[in-house]
Order: C-alpha cells, then sequence, then structure tokens
C-alpha cells in the first residue's frame, strides 16, 4: 500500500520519485518489462527519428542492445542538455545513451558512473568555405555559434585561451539553433562535436560550401550514463559494449550469430553462453549477448548503419576501430 | 462551537497540513541527494566559471556599506510614496506618525555612516566589474540578471509608448488607421510570442548584408547582419559620480519644479519656472564636463577576423534588438488594447463637456480623459509589465544570454539545479514584486478620493 501511494505521488512530483525506487536498476527494468533510455532525439546519426517514424542511431541501438540482453522492450525519452542528469538521477531514465562526455566532475560530484566508451569525439569547428580558412588557429576575433549546456562551452574558451585568441560566442539552446544562425550568417563558425558537425552538415541544402576544419580542440569519449552506485547495474551496460566489440574482433554479426554459438573458439562459446555461466552471474540469462548482437549486430555493424559508411554522415572510424585495426576499441576477455 | 472558532481550526488544520507537506517533500529531497551522494549549497557560486558570454555589461558592485545605505533610500523613498500621500484617502496606511518615525530610525544612522565615512576619507560605493571567463558563478549569474533587466525595462518602455500610440489610434475616425492598428494588435496579441522572436531574429539576421558590404559612417558607425555598434564614449572612473549627480540633478529638478507650481497656484501668479530650471540642468551638465574631462575614453568599434566580423563600441546585436521587438510588440498589443478599453470607459458626458468647454481633441484627450482613464488602467498595466518580464525568459531560444541562459549553462556544468533553480525563481519573485509594489503606490495615487 505504502509503495503504491508512493508511486502514486512520484507521478505528480517526479523529483522525488526515487523514494520509493526498488532496490536495484535491474529489478526494477525486469519487473516493469522495459528499459526506459534517456535520449538526445534530434541528432542525426546519434539519435533521431527517421522518416518511417523509428527512432535510429549509435546511441538508441545502444540502448537496443542493452534492452535485449536483459530481455525487455526500450522506450526512448527524448532530453535536453538541462534536464538529462536530474532525470537520470531522479529515475526517471534508467539509462542515459545521449552523447555524453565522460569527465571527472560528472562521474564524481554529479552521482554518475560511465561503464565505458560508445564514441571516441573531439570538438571541431565548420566554416563556410568561402572564407578560406584552412585551421582553427586562424579563427581569432570570429563570432562562433555554439549550443549551452555542454562541455563545448568551456573547451571554446580553453583553446582560445591556450592560443591567446578573441572570439564572441552566441550560445544557442540546441544544437539545431545554432546551426540555423551560423546558416543565416550570425556567425563565422559553428562548433561542436565533429560527429554533429558531420550529422549537421548532411543536412544543409549544400553541404559542399562548408568545412570541417581539421583541428580537433578536445577529447569528447561519449559514452552511456548510469547513476553511481548500483554497480551490478553497470557492469550489465559495461559488458554489453564489450561484447559488442568482442563480437566484431570475433567476427560474430546479426546474421550469424546463432549459428557461432557451437563456434570452436572458448571465448565465442562463453560470450554466447554455450558453456560458463557469465551471463547468469550478471543476473541475466545465459544468452544475453545473443540476444544483444542478434538485435543490433556488432559494433561495427552498428557504426556503419547510422554514422559509418553506410550513412548519409559517412564519418571515418579513426579512433572507433579495433585496436587491431589502428583504433582504441579494447574490450577485456569474456572468462 | 461557534462559527468563527471552527473556521479557526480548520484554517490551523490546513496550514499544520501544509506544513507537513513541505517537510515531507524537503526531507524526501534530502534522503534522495544524500543517497546520489548530491550535497545543496551554493558554494559553487564562487568557481571560475569559465564559459563564454556574449554580452557582458558593467555591472555595479556595492560595498556593504553603500548597498545599505541605498537600500535603506529606496525603501524611505517608497515609503513616503506610500504614505505621505496629499490627500488621507489617498494613503494606503492613515498613521504618518508611524512613517516619520521609520525615517528617523532609519535615516539617522544612515547619515551618520555617510558623514563619517566620507569625512575619515573611506567612503567606496563600489566598483563596476565585467565577466570575463575567469570570472565567477556569481559574476555570471549576476551578468543574465542585468542583461535580463535590461531588455526587461527599455520593453516595458518601449511597449507602453508603443500600447499608448496604437490604443489612442485605434479610436481614431480615420478607418485606415484604425483598421491597420486592429490588424497589428490581432496579430501580435494571438501568435505566441515564442514565434514572433523567432521571426523578429530571422528578419533581423536576413534583412542587413554581412560585416564587408554592410553600411558605416567612418570609424563611429557600422550596421550589418552582426548588429549596430556604435564609438562608445566611455566616463571610466568618473561613472559613479557622473550617475550620482545626474539623479541628484533630476531629484531637484522634480522637486524645484513640483514647489515652483504649488506657489503659481497659490499665488496665481506666472513665475520664472523655465529660468530656473534651465540654469539647474545647465550648472549640472558643466558640473558633470569638469568630473568626466580627465576620465573620458573614446572606444571605437574595432575590425577583426580579416574583415568579416567586429568588435567593441556599443554593440547592439541581433539577439537584443529581435528579443526587445518581440517583447515591445507583442506586450504593447496587450497594453493598446487596456488603454482602448481605458478610454471607453470615461464617461461619454465628460468628452461632451470638454468639447462644450471649447478644448481640442488632444486638450480634451490629454487634460480629461486620459487622466481619467488612467485610474482604470493601472491595475491591467501592471500585470502586463509583469508578464514582459517574465517573458524575456523566452531569450535562451534566439541566443541571447539573459539569466535563464547563462543559468542553464552553470546547470549542467556544476549540475546543482535545485540551487539554480531557486536563484531564478528568487530573481524573478523579487523583481515581479518590485514592480507590482511600485506600481501599486501609484495607483493608491491615482485613486479618485471622494469627499
Amino acid at each position: 500500500m505504502r509503495m503504491k501511494l508512493c508511486r502514486a505521488f512520484a507521478v505528480v512530483v517526479p523529483l522525488f520519485a526515487s523514494v520509493c525506487s526498488y532496490a536495484s536498476t535491474l529489478e526494477k527494468v525486469q519487473k516493469s518489462k522495459k528499459l526506459i533510455c534517456g535520449i538526445n532525439g534530434g541528432l542525426p546519426g546519434f539519435s533521431y527519428t527517421d522518416p518511417k517514424g523509428e527512432i535510429r542511431g549509435l546511441d538508441a541501438d545502444f540502448c537496443r542492445a542493452v534492452a535485449a540482453a536483459v530481455g525487455v522492450t526500450p522506450e526512448f525519452k527524448p532530453l535536453n542538455t538541462k534536464v538529462r542528469f536530474t532525470a537520470l538521477q531522479s529515475g526517471e531514465v534508467d539509462l542515459l545513451t545521449r552523447n555524453t562526455t565522460m569527465s571527472t566532475s560528472r562521474d564524481s560530484k554529479l552521482g554518475f558512473d560511465f561503464p565505458g566508451t560508445l564514441y571516441f569525439d573531439g570538438q571541431g569547428f565548420m566554416v563556410p568555405k568561402k572564407l578560406k580558412v584552412k585551421t582553427a588557429k586562424e579563427l581569432g576575433g570570429a563570432s562562433i555559434c555554439v549550443q549551452t549546456g555542454t562541455t563545448t562551452e568551456l573547451n571554446l574558451n580553453d583553446f582560445f585561451a591556450r592560443n591567446k585568441l578573441k572570439f564572441k560566442a552566441v550560445v544557442f539552446d540546441n544544437v539545431e539553433d545554432a546551426s540555423k544562425a551560423y546558416l543565416a550568417g550570425r556567425c563565422d563558425v559553428f562548433t561542436t562535436d565533429a560527429s554533429q558537425l558531420a550529422g549537421a552538415r548532411s543536412s544543409f541544402k549544400n553541404p559542399e560550401e562548408h568545412l570541417i576544419l581539421p583541428d580537433l580542440i578536445s577529447k569528447e569519449p561519449l559514452s552511456p550514463v548510469v547513476r553511481h552506485g548500483d554497480n551490478a547495474w553497470g557492469d550489465i551496460v559495461r559488458w554489453t559494449l564489450y561484447a559488442l566489440i568482442t563480437a566484431e574482433e570475433k567476427s560474430i554479426t546479426k546474421a550469424n550469430v546463432m549459428s557461432q554459438v557451437k563456434s570452436l573458439d572458448p571465448e565465442v562459446q562463453r560470450l554466447l553462453g554455450g558453456t560458463g555461466t557469465l551471463g547468469t552471474d550478471m543476473g541475466l540469462k545465459n544468452d544475453w549477448a545473443v540476444k544483444a548482437i542478434a538485435e543490433t549486430g556488432n559494433y561495427g555493424e552498428i557504426f556503419n548503419r547510422n554514422v559509418g559508411k553506410e550513412s548519409a554522415l559517412k564519418l571515418e572510424r579513426g579512433l572507433n576501430s579495433l585496436w587491431s585495426q589502428g583504433g582504441i576499441l579494447y574490450s577485456p576477455p569474456f572468462n | 462551537m461557534s462559527r468563527k472558532n471552527k473556521s479557526y481550526i480548520l484554517q490551523c488544520f490546513f496550514l499544520v497540513a501544509c506544513g507537513c507537506l513541505a517537510f515531507w517533500l524537503w526531507s524526501n529531497l534530502n534522503t534522495n541527494l544524500e543517497s546520489r551522494g548530491l550535497k545543496l549549497g551554493y558554494e559553487f557560486l564562487g568557481q571560475t566559471a569559465g564559459f563564454p558570454i556574449a554580452e557582458t555589461p558593467a555591472l555595479p558592485v556595492f560595498e556593504t556599506g553603500f548597498l545599505m545605505a541605498l537600500l535603506a533610500f529606496v525603501a524611505i523613498a517608497l515609503g513616503v510614496a506610500f504614505f505621505a500621500a496629499k490627500h488621507p484617502a489617498q494613503r494606503v496606511l492613515p498613521q504618518k506618525e508611524f512613517y516619520k518615525r521609520l525615517a528617523l530610525l532609519l535615516g539617522i544612522p544612515m547619515a551618520i555612516y555617510a558623514c563619517t565615512s566620507v569625512i575619515s576619507g573611506n567612503f567606496a560605493w563600489g566598483k563596476f566589474v565585467t565577466y570575463d571567463t575567469s570570472s565567477s558563478y556569481l559574476i555570471a549569474f549576476y551578468t543574465g540578471i542585468v542583461n535580463t533587466l535590461k531588455v526587461s525595462l527599455v520593453g516595458m518602455l518601449f511597449a507602453t509608448a508603443l500600447g499608448f500610440v496604437a490604443g489612442i489610434g485605434r479610436l481614431s475616425s480615420n478607418s485606415l488607421l484604425s483598421g491597420l492598428l486592429s490588424a497589428f494588435i490581432g496579430f501580435a496579441r494571438n501568435v505566441p510570442l515564442l514565434l514572433q522572436l523567432l521571426l523578429w531574429y530571422v528578419l533581423t539576421l536576413h534583412a542587413f548584408p554581412d560585416v564587408q558590404n554592410g553600411f558605416h559612417l567612418g570609424d563611429w558607425l557600422y550596421l550589418n547582419n552582426r548588429g549596430l555598434f556604435l564609438a562608445d564614449v566611455s566616463l571610466g572612473e568618473s561613472l559613479p559620480q557622473v550617475a550620482a549627480l545626474a539623479s541628484a540633478s533630476l531629484l531637484a529638478l522634480v522637486v524645484v519644479s513640483h514647489e515652483m507650481v504649488r506657489r503659481e497656484e497659490i499665488s496665481k501668479q506666472k513665475n520664472s519656472r523655465f529660468l530656473i530650471l534651465s540654469i539647474i540642468i545647465l550648472s549640472s551638465a558643466l558640473l558633470a564636463y569638469f568630473l568626466v574631462r580627465s576620465h573620458l575614453t573614446l572606444q571605437i568599434p574595432e575590425i577583426v577576423f580579416g574583415g568579416r566580423n567586429i568588435q567593441g563600441g556599443i554593440a547592439l546585436t541581433p539577439e537584443f534588438v529581435s528579443l526587445l521587438f518581440g517583447l515591445t510588440f507583442y506586450t504593447g498589443a496587450f497594453i493598446a488594447e487596456i488603454v482602448r478599453s481605458g478610454l471607453l470607459a470615461v464617461p461619454h458626458g465628460q468628452r461632451e463637456a470638454a468639447r462644450a468647454l471649447g478644448l481640442s481633441e488632444i486638450k480634451t484627450l490629454r487634460l480629461i480623459v486620459l487622466p481619467q482613464a488612467f485610474r482604470i488602467m493601472v491595475p491591467p498595466l501592471t500585470s502586463q509589465y509583469l508578464n514582459l518580464l517574465k517573458n524575456s525568459s523566452l531569450a535562451v531560444a534566439i541566443g541571447y544570454p539573459d539569466m535563464v541562459s547563462t543559468g542553464g549553462t552553470m546547470l549542467s556544468q556544476v549540475g546543482q539545479s535545485v540551487e539554480i533553480i531557486a536563484l531564478w525563481m528568487v530573481v524573478y519573485l523579487s523583481f515581479s514584486l518590485f514592480i507590482s509594489f511600485s506600481m501599486n503606490i501609484y495607483n493608491t495615487r491615482m485613486r479618485l478620493v471622494e469627499r
């Protein structure tokens, strides 16, 4: 009865919802049969609604993979930069997959954990080609359109202070407004994470008139976020990510995952639950990884479909290649 | 049990219930934040902000003593206006004695403080601070507050002017004028403000050419899609003196002209009002010139980024201008309707009587109709001013760095959402209460005195 009353109240005042929260996120997710993910919702390549009304993107697919591993259905909740952290803190979402940069203060002070990095990004600049600017160091004195509420504003200031250059920032509430103002000529430069620049440019009328400068001025490891303290749930998210990476390494794909269960490679057997108890140790079914890979494919498939060569963004794998192919994706062993 | 007792008990019960609910919510909040390892507190305000803000006006930072004196002065001034009306019925509270004691209680220590600090030579009113990225979060938020005030105050002024012109014009017998105005009012009142702001922003951005092809008058004035840039005359350190002088002479003007009008009424003789007032103005202008002479500096807008951008001087950015236009037209349209209804509410006989006396159309309006209409207009006008202040928070949609915008950046950087939302609410609440308090004073003074 207390629980019922409490939950009824929580509907009215979401801020206080977690007073009556379950012991663990996993328990809550399994009981309600759905995984609520906080997403961006308006970012091509990461999470956006396609013409068919489906939510697509790297972040969205990772959420699908976790939901499949747990055996529930994913539910997406678009959040802006201002409410994303509060929504996770208060338990309104179970997992935040919203192109969020891992950083010290977010990890410690805000009470979060970052189970791993889904996309290694960096902040870049876009300029009209007609300005004939070649590097970011030539941007002294420029007006720059930027989105509020992100690490972007700080990086921008750090970069210009480091190079003893001046600039004028025009700050907007979201990326679309900032890119629109840039297109209207309000600013000389548009800055955000390089992947978002590519995404925005792919939606411009004349993408070829704009140049993304080669300089990346920051490290932006975009990572899923969970609440600090619920380590079992953090483990599930972390090892789902590693399972997707290992799957690419072992050439397990969406198409062949069922047949790979009987693979001769002992690690693949352990990963896919043919032998051992890796899944049940985490509180999941032993075929959790099979379910996840069957849902979304391995990391490489997710990347190519959403932001890579099969997508409109056409981003290079770069840092986001496997360690064996010159990137920094490196999964610990499954044993 | 008597009816009265019953209602007291019920009210007590309600109060206790509210208190319990508040306590429960508060303790929930604390438990929740604690379980997430979060702590409430405003320590973060002292940390370095580090993010850029587009418009950074000079912010007055007062010394504590001066601030106290200033607040006391404002309180006394408001008190005078509130309690010491000419006619007893115009006073909100009849105890003139109480006010006098209050003024003495506050005024004497204040005067002693001011005198001693001036004599001992350590009088300091404070200083001006301009935000840069090494400033603290407190200064960042303060910058946002000043930006909010800047656009709101100018907006109130413009909206009032526009509202009066449009409201009076709508009653005009010229059907073209009244038709156009009623179309404008219909549009401005019925399209959401956010859309109007976006419209103005897009218009200002596209209406002007870029910096290279923009309009300019020598080095002094530039007009292009980055805004309007003017050479800035900076008063430097003499600014507070000039500000003090300006307010002192303004006060003198008001008091003197008031007194002269009174004497004219008593003696029924014209005196040389114009001459004396111009002497006050001229002498204070002369004094001001001597004060600022050595501090005067000229800041000319400078072309940067290879001729593609401009910095410095007085800048009216497209964000400020479109927010101002949006707020002015939206609120102005509502004020126009208030003005129209106020004018129509004045009995028609008053106009006829004025005409019978041979007053012209303008004089009828100015002397007979408007003063009576004012009484009706003031309360709804107050709520329009409050709306304008609160609506300025839509600024963030078009990139104007108001309080909500800078606070939002702070919120996502330090994550102390409860504290920052509380700050927003406190600031909006106190400004709103100040506006309605001042308008209430005005309303009381305008009240019809029945004998």
